[in-house]
């Protein structure tokens, strides 16, 4: 049993700390939230020049061929610099999908293109009726002379002002089963029917909505199968999760030391705030937390990039992750009192994002069931 | 990155599953008390103790992770997790919550580390064949958490050494061949330079063994008085005032060990309290069919992960941080009194029925292991100084005082 981290991994997670330390300050993150496009193309430039787009896909489509724990040691770097931008819809809401589901054709047409940073990705899923299941999805393609019309509303797509394509998962046929009759659509985003509308959040990380109207797709631009699309959403539900995860500990683990960094300056009744016991619990717990959390999300990472069964793993690392997150950005807030409400503080960064981050890919409640069959519950 | 057991590893823990099935089923037999969730409880019964340790120690299952020159088979660090792990799935209590064969796990590799050549001749053999029983002396009525005050004094008189005091909460102590005992030398100005390690034998004339029953009439935990009680001075375990770096090595081996047990043993809790939800109904409903029971055992089996991989972790660990080994004890006593506490939930009034009476799920261990849930938190270090040492010695706060 090894815990570690491969020696090409601990280069890979060192040059992506020192790069964004350098090219991602907060400062920048904080311009960001607030810029029109919510992202920088000269980052984007030398993420791609890093080989960062391409990172998990295979040299023959021009990437690196690196697995998905790799990916997972370059997403907690992004966490922890809690970088802004469509890295992550374009490579785990595009290019994964793509590799999951995608014909030798479609493969050899986008993943080159994303690789060298040309196209920009996302994927749309929930409506204003559906979550995470699939029962609810109800934007509508019907079929026609050249492939499928599109018509219905997506909520919460990340990037869609900017995004090339996007994948839409849409209703093709209503069966018994909801999952049965959903189909997977590479949309491109400047067809004619689709608006956008960028909604204002929490971690202002451009969420769209986005309208279909008559919205005409060639069925070559179907991913995967005709009404069997939601099996390779439900296992992009699960990358998406685990990979959030990813960012998680690492936003984590910098709010962590941000804490501890605070703690020992900050004096109170001529002692420093970390030398009070109360003070020092919070943090031993926070410490212990994500310890935990790191753990599972790992145990998740390697089991995925080994190509074996973890639907519990994936399930509880989302769980825990999610809460830990969010709770100890809580604690933090509670350890630096007023200062650390500020908008010149950075703690409000991490303890939006810890949020969002939870309660998107399916909050600890929506992964229940899948422990309860995973540890046999009838 | 490698987290599944070889085939190796997997071929190994069948075999200790095998030994430790049949050894349930043959205790059980003689009358050994299943009664706990995650641990059974022999009822301090030194012959039951005895006699397990015999079978433990036949073909040489006591001494797995010992180096070959004392009779071991050098296991690795995983196999030695594997046996563990399945101990305490089986409910084996020998290795861990009875501690008096804990002389295995910690006692023995500490002797093999500090002690004299004679020490290993005297202690090892007949430890390793199950024929010495150990107990350890550290706590005292005014040195609990704060274990630096402890008072019970070894003074030397020519060959030997004097000692007088009183120690607490000692396990084990009412049926223990030898004691490891934590006792004070020298007065000095920083109380952990005058500690001192002896090795004890219980028989020594002056001491004097009163048991202490807890929750349940339980005995395990006793008083033992010292009266000018007189060991040889070739008992002293390293040198004068090394006490307390040797302790501090003890508590690290022992704490992984212990949570390694009970890692095995919340395993099977959960899946027995899984069996009991599916087999049982209220009415025309499964209770495994009641969304709050099922969000309360899919929260455990969450919990369960992440302590199961906290405690593999330290593990594999060679010479982990104390305050590694700390973080791991907090997340598992403090997860072992949920467990408890959850079980309760899923039996409802039913976990008030105590082991042996009629209608009582699951052996009544529910109720015995709920009553017992008080102790994880608080001993083998108490949580509230774990913190302490995750927050100084691993983040670097500065001291309270």
């Amino acid at each position: 049993m090894n815990f570690e981290f491969s020696e090409e991994q601990l280069v890979l997670q060192k040059t992506a700390r020192d790069y964004l330390q350098v090219n991602c300050p907060m400062k920048l993150v904080g311009e960001l939230e607030n810029d029109k496009l919510g992202y920088s193309p000269a980052m984007w430039k030398s993420m791609t020049e890093m080989g960062w787009l391409g990172i998990v896909i295979p040299e023959e489509y021009g990437g690196s061929g690196m697995n998905f724990l790799d990916l997972g040691v370059l997403l907690e770097e992004m966490g922890r610099a809690a970088v802004l931008g469509p890295y992550f819809s374009t490579v785990v809401l595009g290019a994964l999908p793509l590799l999951d589901m995608g014909t030798e054709e479609q493969k050899k047409w986008f993943l080159p293109k994303i690789a060298n940073g040309e196209l920009i990705f996302t994927l749309s899923l929930l409506e204003p009726d559906a979550r995470y299941g699939a029962g609810d999805v109800r934007l509508k393609a019907t079929p026609d002379k050249e492939g499928y019309t599109l018509n219905g509303t997506k909520l919460f797509v990340p990037y869609a002002h900017l995004a090339d394509y996007i994948l839409v998962v849409a209703r093709t046929a209503h069966k018994e089963k909801g999952e049965d009759g959903i189909t997977v659509f590479v949309v491109d985003a400047k067809s004619r029917g689709i608006s956008h509308k960028e909604l204002k959040t929490m971690c202002n990380d451009k969420l769209c909505e986005v309208i279909f109207e008559d919205v005409a797709v060639p069925k070559q631009m179907i991913l995967g199968e005709l009404d069997q699309g939601w099996a390779g959403i439900q296992r992009a539900i699960q990358r998406a999760s685990v990979t959030s995860c990813c960012e998680m500990v690492g936003g984590a683990q910098q709010v962590l030391e941000m804490t501890v960094s605070y703690c020992k300056q900050r004096v109170q009744f001529g002692r420093p705030i970390g030398s009070f016991q109360a003070i020092q619990h919070y943090c031993a717990n926070m410490a212990t937390d994500i310890d935990g959390a790191r753990l599972v999300t790992s145990q998740a990472a390697w089991m995925i990039s080994q190509g074996l069964k973890c639907d519990l793993e994936i399930a509880v690392a989302k769980s825990w992750t999610g809460d830990v997150y969010r709770r100890i950005t809580a604690m933090s807030h509670q350890i630096h009192g007023a200062i650390g409400f500020t908008m010149d503080y950075n703690l409000h960064f991490y303890s939006r994002r810890a949020k969002a981050a939870e309660v998107t890919f399916g909050d600890a409640d929506f992964w229940q069931e899948t422990i309860a069959l995973g540890i046999g519950l009838s | 990155m490698d987290l599944v057991f070889s085939q190796d590893e997997q071929a190994f823990r069948r075999q200790c599953k095998d030994f430790f099935s049949k050894f349930s089923l043959e205790e059980q037999n003689d009358c050994w008390r299943v009664t706990g969730l995650l641990d059974t409880f022999t009822e301090g019964d030194a012959l039951v103790v005895r006699r397990m340790a015999k079978k433990l120690a036949k073909d040489g299952w006591l001494t797995l992770s010992w180096p070959r020159e004392y009779g071991g088979q050098e296991v690795s660090t995983t196999r030695r997790l594997i046996f563990l792990e399945e101990a305490g799935y089986h409910r084996v209590p020998i290795l861990s919550i009875d501690m008096g064969v804990g002389g295995m796990l910690w006692i023995s590799p500490l002797i093999m580390a500090f002690g004299t050549e004679k020490q290993k001749k005297e202690h090892l053999p007949p430890t390793g064949a199950g024929d010495r029983i150990w107990c350890s002396g550290y706590s005292e009525p005014e040195a609990g958490s704060d274990f630096l005050s402890l008072k019970t004094q070894a003074i030397l008189d020519g060959d030997y050494y004097v000692i007088t005091g009183q120690k607490t909460w000692i396990t084990a102590a009412h049926f223990a061949d030898w004691c490891w005992l934590a006792v004070r030398t020298q007065k000095k100005a920083k109380k952990s330079e005058g500690i001192s390690l002896l090795l004890v034998d219980m028989k020594t004339p002056g001491i004097e063994v009163k048991p202490i029953p807890t929750t349940e009439g339980h005995h395990s935990f006793n008083e033992v008085f010292f009266e000018n009680v007189r060991v040889p001075k070739e008992n002293l375990l390293g040198k004068e005032g090394e006490g307390w770096s040797i302790i501090g090595k003890a508590l690290s081996l022992e704490r992984s060990v212990n949570f390694i047990h009970f890692i095995g043993s919340m395993r099977r809790a959960i899946e027995e309290l899984v069996n009991y939800a599916n087999h049982t109904r209220h009415g025309s409903s499964l209770l495994a069919h009641d969304p709050a029971i099922r969000s309360k055992l899919a929260n455990m089996a969450v919990e369960f992960e992440v302590a199961r991989l906290l405690a593999y972790k330290l593990c594999h660990s060679s010479s982990p941080p104390h305050h590694e080994a700390s973080k791991v004890k907090l997340f598992v006593s403090d997860l072992i009194a949920k467990l408890a506490n959850t079980a309760t939930y899923v039996l409802g009034p039913y976990s008030q029925l105590s082991p042996g009476t009629t209608w009582a799920p699951l052996r009544g261990a529910v109720e015995y292991t709920y009553s017992m849930s008080f102790a994880p938190p608080i001993g083998a270090g108490s949580n509230e100084i774990e913190r302490g040492i995750i927050a100084k010695s691993g983040l670097g706060l500065p001291t309270d005082r």
